[in-house]
């Protein structure tokens, strides 16, 4: 009773802040409302026992993403008056689309096709259970990321850096 | 599951180039900045080192029953196969680094980091080979693709380095977006990102579980596969997923270019095969005809173009596109697998010998800031510059695969595979492609060796030593590799035959 109660208020919450941030006027507001679904979605994970994946959704959308949102936002600071209007062919291609979106996805969601391989752990995985199989069966990927970050590193700092003197 | 330090053992080469990486990096903070040029000679001995290792490894086997083993569980395998790529790889890395010692000191280019991102990448093609697991591959890949993108822009000076770097990124990070898609979609379809087991121990793997739960026609794993197919084609610069090829390899420094097209084409190559005859080779009825058509139009779209440019770099990115298409017709003969995978590995280093070896010539003829780049700046090299005219000779030849040259024989074997899989059709195309592209490659010889300058045009030629050993490495291994094919042959058809299931 208390996963229903849980999940009607996340889902009220996060339908509702991304409709206000489709409707906003301010690009900032927009992508705090953002923010706001993104926590919603990490609840969900945390209702279906997935403690790992809430704490990424929210590390890797609110923390990195959302700020790399914010600081384009800010940095290009756009008019909020000289918008230009979207024309009406536009917004009924977009309807469209969605709509199409929609229909494949609670189609895929009401005949789960396709999904039936991957194998599922009952009662969710634990944050013990991920830390314990990142660090024995799939350590190799997990240490070859440590140099995949590293090479990253290096190479944001070699096209970034003002001049070789 | 314990990994011992016997397992580790089996990755000696990779860690000694990762450790070289790490070293070249810590390094450069140390030396003053007149001192850096030792960098370059730094960043050579983990590679030779690891050559070292790769070839003993090779010639312990060479006679006797191949070994094969399994590291990190199964997400590894440390077998022929991967051996003989890494020679491929370190060959062109330590080419590619002699071709910028002098390179990246007078473009005045950041050492510490070039000859890092070098050990980087290689570091990255060296797992991408070995790799056995599709989240292992696709780290592997990025690593690869993240250095190889820096490189091709760390000419920052330069507009079209950067505008190089840029392109490639931005295509690569969608292609990588093809590939995890396509994990993704295989791993629901199958529940593994396992490929195969080639000891057979376990059956969960993807080749194993397509058999044993028929999923011939499953629309989900077809549509995975087709989107890894999609991702590696790219880095592999196969038509129609080439359109970033000519100004990449056109904008990225020489030194890069050659480095580029010859490793990171390897690599794809070798995460190519080890996927198709791997874990997909129940499949073998569904992918083979998509490989004819990319095949074929990957040669000819890469001749036809290369026929229409003056500029040699230009022509030579064009043309590489040709030779992918070459090497994937060998993957296209998968009926005759036995011969097919041990030809794309000799043709891989045949290439690897002349394409970095014509990139050289052009560092040799090459001025400051990528000049001297035109087909009008060969004329009469023979009578000026002899030994490089001859050098360039041979290559021009050898990529034009003529008989008694490497190019010919790799040919010759991938020739040989596509009959014996009854691909008379892609055979004929590969004939016709070669012929016309004879036509670009002998009008360079033709410049050289038919035409004169006035004296008051000749301009200088580059003569740093590393590059004459650049260019006699390259120049040697092609006629090696020509006159003396069978050890090389032998080893990449017991290379080859480390993909093949057991008892075929």
């Amino acid at each position: 009773m208390t996963e229903w109660i849980l999940f009607v208020v996340l889902s009220v919450i996060a339908i509702g802040s991304a409709v206000m941030m489709l409707v906003g006027r301010n690009p900032v507001h927009c992508a705090l409302w953002l923010v706001l679904t993104f926590f919603c979605v990490a609840g969900f994970f945390l209702t279906l026992g997935a403690p790992f994946l809430a704490a990424v959704q929210i590390i890797v959308y609110t923390g990195a993403i959302m700020i790399l949102f914010l600081f384009v936002v800010m940095l290009v600071n756009p008019e909020r008056e000289g918008e230009p209007a979207v024309p009406a062919s536009h917004r009924r291609a977009g309807l469209t689309l969605a709509a199409v979106l929609l229909v494949v996805m609670v189609g895929a969601i009401t005949t789960r096709s396709g999904l039936g391989a991957i194998p599922t752990e009952p009662g969710g995985v634990t944050l013990r259970q991920v830390g314990t199989a990142l660090l024995t069966e799939w350590m190799l990927p997990f240490e070859l990321t440590s140099v995949l970050l590293l090479v990253a590193m290096i190479g944001a700092i070699v096209l970034a850096r003002r001049r070789i003197e | 599951m314990t990994t011992t330090w016997r397992e580790l053992g089996y990755l000696t080469p990779e860690l000694v180039v990762l450790l070289g990486a790490a070293a070249v990096l810590l390094l450069d903070l140390f030396l003053p900045r007149g001192r850096r040029r030792v960098l370059g000679g730094v960043a050579l001995v983990p590679l030779g080192v690891a050559l070292g290792w790769v070839l003993r490894a090779l010639w312990a086997q060479s006679g006797g029953p191949s070994q094969l083993h399994k590291v990190f569980g199964a997400l590894l395998l440390r077998d022929p196969y991967s051996l003989g790529f890494d020679v491929v790889f370190l060959v062109a890395a330590i080419l590619g680094v002699l071709l910028s010692l002098r390179y990246v000191e007078r473009e005045a280019l950041p050492a510490g980091e070039y000859y890092a991102l070098t050990l980087f990448a290689v570091f990255g093609m060296m797992m991408m080979a070995m790799s056995a697991e599709l989240i292992t591959l696709f780290i592997s890949y990025e690593i690869l693709s993240l250095a190889v993108y820096v490189l091709a822009g760390i000419a920052r000076g330069r507009a079209v380095s950067a505008e190089a770097s840029l392109k490639y990124f931005l295509l690569g990070a969608f292609a990588s977006g093809f590939l995890v898609y396509g994990i993704a979609l295989v791993y629901g379809a199958t529940g593994t990102t396992v490929l195969y087991d080639p000891l057979g121990q376990s059956a969960s793997t993807i080749s194993g579980l397509i058999l044993e739960r028929g999923l011939f026609g499953n629309a989900l794993l077809l549509a995975g596969l087709a989107l890894l197919v999609v991702g590696i084609a790219f880095k592999a610069a196969i038509v129609p997923f080439h359109a970033w090829v000519p100004d990449v390899y056109e904008g990225a420094p020489l030194p890069v270019t050659a480095f580029m097209s010859a490793g990171v084409k390897a690599a794809a190559f070798a995460a190519f095969a080890r996927l198709l005859f791997g874990g997909f080779r129940n499949l073998g009825e569904v992918w083979q005809p998509v490989l004819w058509v990319l095949a074929v139009l990957t040669m000819v779209l890469g001749n036809a173009a290369a026929i229409r440019q003056q500029n040699v770099k230009r022509m030579l990115a064009y043309s590489s596109i040709a030779h992918a298409g070459y090497l994937l017709v060998a993957l296209a003969a998968y009926t005759a697998r036995d011969v097919a995978i041990g030809s794309v590995l000799y043709y891989a280093l045949t290439y690897t010998a002349m394409g970095v070896g014509a990139f050289a010539i052009l560092l040799v003829v090459g001025q400051e800031g990528e000049a001297n780049q035109e087909l009008s700046d060969y004329r009469g090299l023979a009578s000026r510059h002899p030994w490089a005219a001859a050098a360039m000779g041979l290559f021009m030849i050898s990529l034009a695969g003529f008989p008694l040259t490497a190019g010919f024989l790799g040919k010759f074997y991938i020739l040989n595979a596509a009959l014996r899989a009854d691909l008379d059709g892609l055979a004929v195309v590969l004939g016709l492609a070669s012929v016309v592209s004879w036509y670009y490659y002998l009008r360079v010889v033709w410049f050289m060796y038919m035409t004169e300058v006035p004296k008051a045009a000749v301009r200088p030629i580059s003569r740093a030593t590393s590059l004459g050993v650049a260019v006699a490495v390259a120049a040697l291994l092609v006629i090696a590799l020509g006159v003396f094919p069978s050890t090389a042959l032998a080893v990449a058809q017991m290379a080859g035959h480390t993909l093949l299931p057991l008892g075929y």
